[in-house]
């Protein structure tokens, strides 16, 4: 029904639609230099880039040679072209993406026409769907498509809620808890990703379940940030059901030992410090000795007393010892019993034992944090001073900036709060803390708007949302006291203090949270836990192996960080890191032990560099089987920046699959695809790149034959480059440096942002690049570069989307 | 702890053992809450109609589940034949289409999709996440007016976390394949993975009930602090960062209630005399049947009356070693025509249908009131894509389990071809007393009965 309407209007307005379709056409001859066609060979095939062009622009335009421009010339040229049925309509401007933006030809609209199937008319046979669909596609992108020397737009920066990682990390640097005992995120639902990565803001939701789990660790932090509790001061607290051995219960309760034997109690002393002891007590006398009573913690023995007193006045015998937090055993023992048999008979009555304390606020062994946070307090007078002199030290740190009046005022309401409902001082303190760590200004990191109605309003990030920006980037976790002096005396705002304080903290061991959540994530490491490979078809695949695989990655790219290394290693390198487990699994000999350390390669080594590492080429694989498919597509996503369309729904069955035999090869599968026109253009592409890698199984193990096939790694690309085994793609990757360069810094960029990179970033990828290109391609120089653009130093808002 | 320990007595045993007539043990909330909704019920008067949505990714090998005609029921598929002794308290519901899930211009994405529109009979956004935009899911419309009776307002469960890096499909982000209850458009609500967590959640860590009220009155001041907090916050924001925290501060609130409720009752939840599970375990079967165990002593206990399941995220590729399927899921799912692949596929179809059967099995021998569990409950089993090979959104694969609400069940429903699926929730949210004009694309409710 809506397509018959549809279709009506348009035969309806046929003229009127043309003359919108071509826009501008006819009027202006737009710059003649854009619209020539280029020679065949600029933009043919996997070419290098030119000069002018990103490797963006260079893949579409690629595009349009291989498909779109084949595809339009089918079936739009005949009547659209300047010399077609309809007269002067200029189709033919389209040649590539500037030509195409520059053709006064109305895009949107031919996209339109394009992908709801109005043109061509019914007429005639038209493109296929998953034809328009390459096409709309294609033309998304050149609507979109921003070329690198625009003005830089730095974009938005929605408030960002920690994400598990970053949670988990700011508690450790905010009060101590480390999280490879108490991981207080493990709780908290997973986070979802876009665009690769599990810090994007915008994909960063909060949840009632999220808020109940936030709300209890908070709780949990302060208490095992703080310990437990303590009322300090001499408060004896008897001791429970003293039981005893040799002895008998006396009646107002107690021990009567009558014999060599002790009273045993136990005391939980919340935190380690100095307590006072005392024992009640009295004896019945008898031979030349006082009874002589030892008392023992933890069964040591700590002292001892001559026990003079008598039953009707019982002695208190004292001691201060130091106690460890937990519980202890506290006993008193009847050391010199004496006994003649119907003369005389020494006994030892102990009726109570106490434990007063921790007597002194010195004595006390507090956890790292309690200082830290009760510090501020010294010197302020009185309940109430002191708490707002806690709370707001601890929001200053909590809210990554200084507090303001309003921040103190609002946690000192909830301290009155509590002392109001009957809450002790430290308790009402505590709770204080934990409102803290649930407000919206801890969980999230926003960045004030001067001129928040207007969303194209761009502004400078002030010194401290930087340094945190900074820091999670860096560090996944809040700045330390240096960054946030920095930001104090503004040092951090300009091109030099940034630089040192990025140097600073990438030096720190800190920056592991780098390594291991962009290398991970953009690597896809993480996926290792989750890839369900087949233990029957791998038996050697253990725990231990995927571990070592990860740790391959992770040391490789950590020591790039840290010797200031070329970022062209991840393509090839003569160097890897292995323990004796993956050296045994890569078939290298001569390691022993389960350390990991630096190896240099054979030469022809087909290892080195990050596609060949066990992870990668394990996480690219289907559960019993490689995928070059999966494989191909890495490298055109991770490494060169420029995946294919995904494949249409409803794949044809391929001509030889159906049958009742068993799965056809991987290779015989592919082959298929280069027969049917849908499937060539993205598999001529990904499939040799792909096949490139055969000979690794599934689990990144070298081989030569499969099922007793000799295994064949070779591939023609587009452009007639013959690969034979994959240190022919490392040769020609690496040729491409410009282009990984380019990805990699999107990659970065994105996960640096928390944002998804757009058309409008092009340009700043492009000058980042360019300059991390410059500075000997260090991956050190392409986190400064990130760091010191305009893109991450300043921001504008957003549009609403409805 | 004696009133604990009674408690915990009367709830003995978990399924067939536990003979929990839930009147009797209720809390007097849910009571009064039973005598409102009354009006859905018919045989078992006055109990509530739980319901539940479990989610099956990648499709079907659709030949082999097309259910037979049979004078007056349904004749068992190879794929459904594991109904076989639950047949008559299952509806097989045919002619039922996703509209929303296909492309409508949007290119490939039909595993995002198929799980982002499953439940919301929405279009998502095509973003691979700087703009995410769904719509709210049927089951988060039901907690909206259920779940103000019963503890929690809602529970989501899921066999798979999903990916954990890189792309989910085609451009969506993985917020689409890894959730299918949202609360608002731009909220999906996470699902719990691990069944002790899930037991927790439903019945509160047994340790720290003694300090219950007084935790309860502190949460609640310091919930209060956060919602001034985020308003003083989103005075310096632009409208579109203030959104974000809109989120937050609707989250809170909804804490902030539940708690509220909490100090009103001052009623420990009542945690069922039953082992809490230790984890996750290894072999799927175990983990599905577990979540689902934890899924059915939600609704016995009343502690929810809506509940969804992810079985696994679409597009998900994981394999099934218990039934000696090696190969991925996903990668199965596009066989090309390859009957070894589609042999493997009709495996795991029946193995999903499998655990489903046990799950209406164990709602079946539930005692509730004079009848059972399963009598008040309507359980949805089915998913977003028909076929997996060819991603088609019509023809879905629908179970409907149960006679909540007065459903007759036993039967093959079948539809005109292209009937909304949102139909089918209208139906269901008509059934247990909280109906709506439309959601979705529904052009109106399907007869039940």
């Amino acid at each position: 029904m809506r397509m018959c309407r549809r279709s009506l209007f348009w035969f309806g307005c046929l003229c009127a639609g043309a003359a919108v379709l071509l826009g501008l056409g006819g009027l202006a001859d737009p710059q003649p230099a854009l619209v020539q066609p280029r020679p065949a060979a600029v933009a043919s095939p996997d070419q290098q880039p030119r000069p002018d062009q990103d490797a963006h622009e260079a893949e579409l335009d690629q595009r349009f040679q291989e498909v779109i421009g084949p595809l339009l010339k089918k079936h739009c040229h005949e009547c659209h072209a300047a010399d077609g049925i309809k007269g002067e309509m200029g189709m033919e401007r389209i040649v590539d993406v500037r030509s195409a933006q520059s053709s006064g030809v109305d895009l949107r609209l031919l996209r339109e026409m394009l992908s709801t199937g109005e043109m061509p008319p019914d007429t005639r046979p038209g493109p296929t769907e998953h034809e328009r669909l390459l096409a709309a596609q294609w033309l998304d992108a050149v609507i979109a498509y921003v070329p690198p020397d625009a003005p830089i737009d730095p974009g938005w920066m929605t408030p960002h809620r920690l994400n598990r990682t970053e949670y988990r990390l700011t508690l450790r640097d905010l009060l101590g808890i480390d999280p490879r005992r108490i991981d207080l995120s493990q709780r908290l639902p997973r986070d979802d990703t876009g665009y690769g990565f599990d810090n994007i803001a915008d994909v960063l939701t909060t949840s009632p379940l999220a808020v109940e789990e936030y709300l209890a660790a908070a709780e949990k932090a302060v208490e095992l940030a703080l310990g437990p509790e303590v009322e300090i001061g001499d408060n004896p607290k008897p001791l429970k059901a003293l039981k005893g051995d040799n002895g008998q219960p006396l009646p107002r309760g107690g021990v009567f030992l009558y014999s060599a034997g002790a009273a045993r109690g136990e005391y939980v002393a919340p935190v380690e410090g100095q307590y006072i002891i005392r024992v009640r007590a009295w004896e019945t006398p008898a031979g030349d000795e006082r009874a002589r009573l030892g008392l023992r913690v933890d069964g040591e023995q700590v002292t001892w007393f001559e026990v003079a007193a008598q039953r009707d006045e019982p002695g208190e015998y004292t001691v201060s010892v130091r106690l460890k937090a937990g519980e202890r055993r506290i006993s008193a023992h009847f050391l010199n019993d004496y006994y003649v048999r119907d003369k005389a008979d020494r006994n030892l009555g102990i009726e109570r034992i106490s434990v007063a304390g921790p007597v002194d606020e010195a004595s006390v062994v507090r956890p790292w944090a309690w200082s830290k946070v009760f510090a501020p307090a010294a010197g302020a007078n009185g309940d109430e001073a002191q708490a707002r002199a806690v709370l707001g030290a601890f929001a200053a740190r909590a809210y990554r900036r200084p507090a303001t009046d309003e921040d103190v005022d609002a946690l000192l309401r909830v301290y009155r709060a509590e002392r109001e409902g009957g809450a002790t001082h430290e308790r009402a303190v505590r709770t204080g803390l934990t409102a803290a760590l649930v407000s919206p200004r801890f969980l999230f990191r926003t960045i004030r708007h001067p001129d928040p109605a207007n969303p194209a309003a761009r502004y400078r990030l002030d010194a401290y949302e930087l340094a945190s920006r900074l820091s999670y980037f860096l560090w996944s976790s809040m700045p330390d006291e240096e960054l946030f002096a920095a930001a104090a005396d503004g040092s951090l705002l300009t091109d030099e203090g940034l630089s040192a304080q990025t140097r600073r903290m990438l030096k720190d061991p800190r920056s592991a949270a780098l390594v291991e959540n962009f290398a991970g994530q953009w690597l896809q490491l993480r996926n290792l836990d989750a890839i369900a490979i087949d233990r029957a078809s791998y038996p050697d695949y253990d725990e231990q192996l995927r571990e070592a695989m990860r740790r391959e990655a992770e040391f490789f790219f950590g020591d790039l960080l840290a010797m200031d290394g070329s970022v062209l290693a991840l393509i090839s390198s003569d160097y890897t890191f292995v323990n004796e487990r993956l050296a045994r699994h890569y078939g290298i000999e001569g390691v022993t032990g389960n350390e990991f350390r630096r190896i240099t390669l054979d030469a022809g080594s087909a290892r080195g560099g990050v596609l060949t590492m066990g992870a990668v080429l394990t996480i690219t694989s289907n559960p019993s089987r490689t995928s070059p498919v999966k494989r191909g597509l890495f490298v055109l996503d991770q490494i060169l920046g420029t995946p294919p369309p995904p494949p249409p729904a409803d794949i044809p069955p391929l001509e030889q699959a159906p049958g009742t035999g068993p799965e056809p090869s991987v290779r015989e599968q592919l082959a298929a695809h280069t027969t049917m026109p849908g499937c060539a253009a993205c598999h001529n592409r990904l499939d040799p790149i792909g096949l490139s890698f055969e000979n690794f199984d599934a689990i990144g193990r070298w081989r030569e034959s499969e099922n007793g096939r000799p295994i064949d790694a070779t591939g023609v690309l587009p452009g007639g480059v013959a690969l034979s085994g994959v240190n022919d793609l490392k040769r020609v990757l690496s040729d491409r440096s410009d282009q990984f360069v380019e990805t990699l810094t999107a990659k970065m960029l994105t996960y640096a942002l928390g944002r998804g990179v757009e058309p409008f970033d092009r340009p700043a990828i492009r000058h980042i690049a360019v300059r991390t290109r410059a500075n000997g391609d260090r991956l050190t120089a392409l986190i400064e570069s990130i760091v010191l653009s305009e893109t991450f130093r300043t921001a504008r808002g957003k549009e609403l989307r409805r | 702890m004696n009133g604990r320990l009674s408690r915990r007595t009367v709830l003995r045993g978990l399924g067939v053992s536990m003979a929990l007539p839930w009147l009797e043990c209720m809390t007097p909330r849910a009571a009064a809450a039973a005598r409102v909704i009354g009006g859905g019920g018919a045989a078992a008067g006055a109990a509530p109609v739980r319901l539940a949505f479990v989610f099956m990714p990648n499709g079907v090998n659709y030949e082999a589940w097309a259910p037979v005609k049979a004078a007056g029921a349904f004749g068992l598929s190879p794929t459904l034949k594991p109904l076989e002794a639950v047949r008559s308290h299952v509806n097989v519901i045919t002619g039922l289409t996703l509209q929303n899930a296909r492309a409508n211009g949007d290119g490939p994405g039909d595993h995002a999709r198929s799980s982002a529109s499953f439940l919301t009979g929405q279009q998502a956004r095509k973003t691979a996440g700087n703009d995410i935009r769904n719509g709210v899911s049927i089951d988060q419309v039901a907690a909206a007016s259920l779940g103000a009776q019963t503890r929690l307002p809602s529970l989501e469960l899921g066999c798979e976390h999903g990916p954990a890096a890189g792309n989910c499909d085609s451009g969506y982000s993985c917020a689409y394949t890894s959730n299918i209850s949202w609360r608002d458009a731009s909220t999906p609500v996470p699902k719990i993975v691990d069944p002790a967590l899930a037991f927790e959640r439903l019945f509160g860590d047994a340790t720290q009930a003694a300090a219950a009220a007084e935790r309860l009155s502190r949460r609640k001041s310091v919930l209060d602090f956060v919602l001034a907090e985020t308003q003083s916050l989103e005075a310096s924001l632009g409208s579109h960062d203030r959104r974000k925290l809109d989120q937050y501060q609707t989250s809170v609130r909804e804490i902030e209630q539940r708690i509220e409720r909490a100090r009103r009752e001052s009623d420990a939840p009542k945690a069922p005399d039953v082992p809490a599970p230790a984890g996750i375990p290894e072999r799927i079967s175990e983990h599905m049947d577990l979540l689902f165990d934890m899924l059915l002593l939600a609704f016995q206990t009343d502690t929810t009356r809506v509940s969804t399941l992810m079985l696994a995220v679409d597009g998900s590729n994981r394999t099934f070693p218990e039934i000696g399927i090696r190969d991925g899921h996903h990668h199965l799912s596009h066989h090309q025509g390859n009957h070894e692949m589609i042999e493997k596929i009709r495996r795991i179809d029946r193995f999903h249908v499998e655990r489903f059967a046990r799950f209406v099995q164990r709602l079946a021998e539930t005692p509730e009131g004079e009848g059972t569990l399963l009598d008040n409950s309507l359980v949805l089993f089915g998913g977003g894509i028909s076929d997996g090979n060819r991603h088609n959104h019509e023809d879905l694969p629908i179970l409907l389990a149960g006679r909540g609400g007065g459903v007759e069940t036993g039967r093959l429903i079948e539809n005109p071809r292209e009937t909304p699926l949102c139909n089918l929730y209208l139906s269901m949210l008509e059934r247990a007393g909280c109906p709506r004009e439309n959601f979705g694309d529904s052009t109106g409710p399907l007869a039940l009965s």
